[in-house]
């Protein structure tokens, strides 16, 4: 086998494993997180529930509260900047809600922080739940931008070698 | 008689294969970490109860890790279907397990068989307000039932293989014997003066020498499709484990999660590897045709150890390297680092081994077989904490560097801070015995080895 060929054929196997393990991650990675005091239910103000891991995929928040309530969704620097300085720069919004699920998606990989604001001098319950599906698309993305790499690479071969003139013999 | 030990092999062969698959399906499981989540009263013992209510679960022989959560001490008693069964209708207790004035701690619990189980909870002071805020069940490990399986099928396949070698051994033996009686036949001057083969008396520069059999070697023992398989399976390997840490900050536990996994395809990927390449090459007769150039011996071990060895590591660390990205690490992560230096020592030590075997038993087959189920069977028998372990090693030393770098322990699978001297054990145990192993091994090759 020429080395050009084994070079596109591992290119593309490197890029077909990594889609097959992207399909299979989606079982080995977190599918709920929860966050909240349903139970006990005796919080009010601003609660932050910080530094949770999340993958770009799909994910539904589920919000139930004895209150109307406002969620937010922040990234790690916006989290940061709320620690440092108080200002509220989120990714995702869901003002004066008691009840109400939501399907959204995640962008970018990284930490991520859930900011709640109930309602001062009242006892709140409430549990904000995550619900991840789907598969990771920066992977989905990165498998196939390799594959893709492999058959280009292998056209513009097969193009080169079509365009060789033919032997006179 | 050759016949038969064919169809032997071929037997043998089949229960290997189905003692494999099966044993891949089962590692493959140990990835998945069911657990689930709880919140409920305690019931006070002075209680009467109507019906006795207790909350069960399916679950599997793995390890059962309990993180309890509570606002006062409690009973937790763990019940099997017989248990159950008892506890529904007499109100008797018969536990497998029992932990007395349990407050918010971790328990770590052997699961002995595949049942249905059950979990009491009593309040120890006999209130009615002692809640379990919190009871997070999570099982992981190898299912212990399907593991036994798969080793039986193994032991068998691995018994007949080897009856059949013994029997094709000795079959063959009555034929050189036969041979040996033939010759007898020839006139003597062909026997004492044996046809030359011409040999180029220039000598070729060491390191070119060197350079030409890695090349070959490279291109030999990692052909269409051997590194397709062994890129396929390091990114699987490394890509798939559970995340079992969902804390942005500590996401570095992660590395740990999915490290045993990485390890038992190792030992088969790079047994493999160099149990083909030593021994395979010297049962084709390879090694005697090389080695009738002028090619030194110490040469040719050389480059056949480094050209493999490269090979994986460059493979296995360029995956590993993806765990940068998926667990949203810092570049300069110490764990990061510390990990890839565990896989490259546990890589060297699965080389050596293997290598040593090979060498030693000049049988590729049978040293595949020896190195994979003694480096299986070692990790299994010993405990996940042990040191003799490669996942003792690698939790020791991974807990160790956490310990010192970030301040606290990875929740998984460690309980206690390893002292500097154990981590430093982890490392040498491991240096020491490929060492010996390697220098053995070269020693063996290039001075005693007799190649027929």
């Amino acid at each position: 086998m020429k080395r050009s060929t084994r070079l596109i054929i591992v290119i593309f196997l490197i890029g077909l494993s990594l889609l097959i393990a992207t399909l299979m991650r989606t079982n080995s990675t977190p599918t709920v997180l929860s966050f909240g005091n349903e139970e006990e239910g005796a919080t009010s103000g601003w609660v932050m529930y910080p530094d949770f891991l999340m993958f770009p995929r799909d994910y539904r928040v589920d919000i139930r509260a004895n209150n109307t309530v406002d969620v937010y969704v922040l990234d790690q620097a916006a989290a940061e900047q709320w620690n440092a300085s108080g200002t509220l720069n989120a990714m995702r919004s869901y003002k004066a809600i008691e009840q109400g699920v939501f399907n959204e998606h995640v962008d970018i990989r990284g930490g991520y922080a859930i900011l709640v604001y109930m309602p001062t001098d009242s006892v709140t319950a409430i549990k904000v739940t995550l619900t991840f599906s789907g598969i990771e698309k920066d992977l989905v993305a990165f498998s196939l931008i390799i594959m893709a790499a492999g058959l280009v690479v292998l056209n513009i071969l097969v193009a080169r070698k079509n365009k060789k003139p033919p032997n006179p013999k | 008689m050759r016949s038969k030990a064919q169809l032997l092999t071929t037997v043998g062969i089949i229960f290997l294969v189905i003692g494999v698959s099966f044993m891949a399906g089962t590692v493959y499981r140990s990835s998945i970490t069911t657990g689930a989540s709880l919140g409920f009263s305690a019931i006070p013992y002075n209680q009467t109860v109507e019906y006795r209510s207790v909350m069960t679960y399916a679950l599997s022989p793995r390890d059962l890790s309990m993180e309890l959560t509570t606002n006062a001490t409690v009973d937790l008693y763990l019940l099997d279907s017989e248990g159950i069964k008892l506890w529904r209708s007499e109100g008797t207790i018969k536990p497998i397990w029992v932990a007395k004035d349990a407050a918010t701690q971790t328990f770590l619990v052997p699961i002995p068989s595949r049942d249905n189980y059950g979990f009491l909870f009593f309040s120890t002071n006999n209130s009615t307000a002692t809640i379990i805020d919190n009871l997070r069940i999570r099982l992981f490990g190898y299912e212990r039932d399907l593991l036994w399986f798969s080793l039986t099928f193994i032991a068998i396949g691995s018994v007949i293989t080897a009856t059949s070698r013994i029997m094709l051994l000795k079959g063959n033996k009555k034929a050189v014997s036969q041979q040996k009686r033939n010759l007898g036949v020839l006139p003597k001057d062909t026997l004492s003066n044996p046809p030359q083969p011409k040999i180029n008396l220039n000598k070729p520069k060491p390191t070119n020498q060197l350079r030409k059999l890695l090349a070959w070697e490279l291109e030999e023992y990692l052909a269409f499709p051997i590194i397709e398989v062994v890129i396929l399976i390091a990114i699987f390997t490394v890509l798939t484990p559970t995340i079992i840490e969902t804390s942005a900050t500590r996401s570095y536990s992660n590395l740990l999660s999915g490290i045993q996994t990485i390890f038992l395809f190792l030992i088969f990927v790079a047994g493999a590897l160099f149990c083909h390449s030593y021994a395979g090459s010297l049962s084709k007769g390879e090694t005697k045709l090389i080695l009738s150039y002028p090619v030194q011996r110490s040469h040719l071990f050389l480059a056949k150890f480094t050209a493999l060895f490269t090979v994986l590591f460059a493979v296995y660390a360029g995956v590993f390297a993806l765990q940068i990205y998926l667990l949203t690490l810092s570049p300069f992560e110490p764990l990061f680092y510390a990990s890839l230096l565990f896989v490259a020592l546990q890589l060297l030590l699965v080389c050596t081994i293997s290598t040593a075997l090979s060498v030693v038993t000049k049988n590729e087959m049978l040293s595949i077989l020896v190195s994979a189920l003694m480096l299986f069977g070692i990790e299994n028998i010993a405990a996940r904490v042990s040191l003799v372990s490669f996942t003792g090693r690698f939790t020791t030393g991974f807990a160790f560097v956490s310990q010192q770098v970030h301040g606290v322990l990875p929740r998984a699978g460690v309980l206690a801070a390893p002292s500097m001297g154990d981590a430093l054990l982890s490392v040498l145990v491991t240096i020491g015995i490929s060492a010996f192993l390697f220098v053995f091994s070269y020693i063996y090759y290039t001075r005693k080895m007799e190649i027929d």
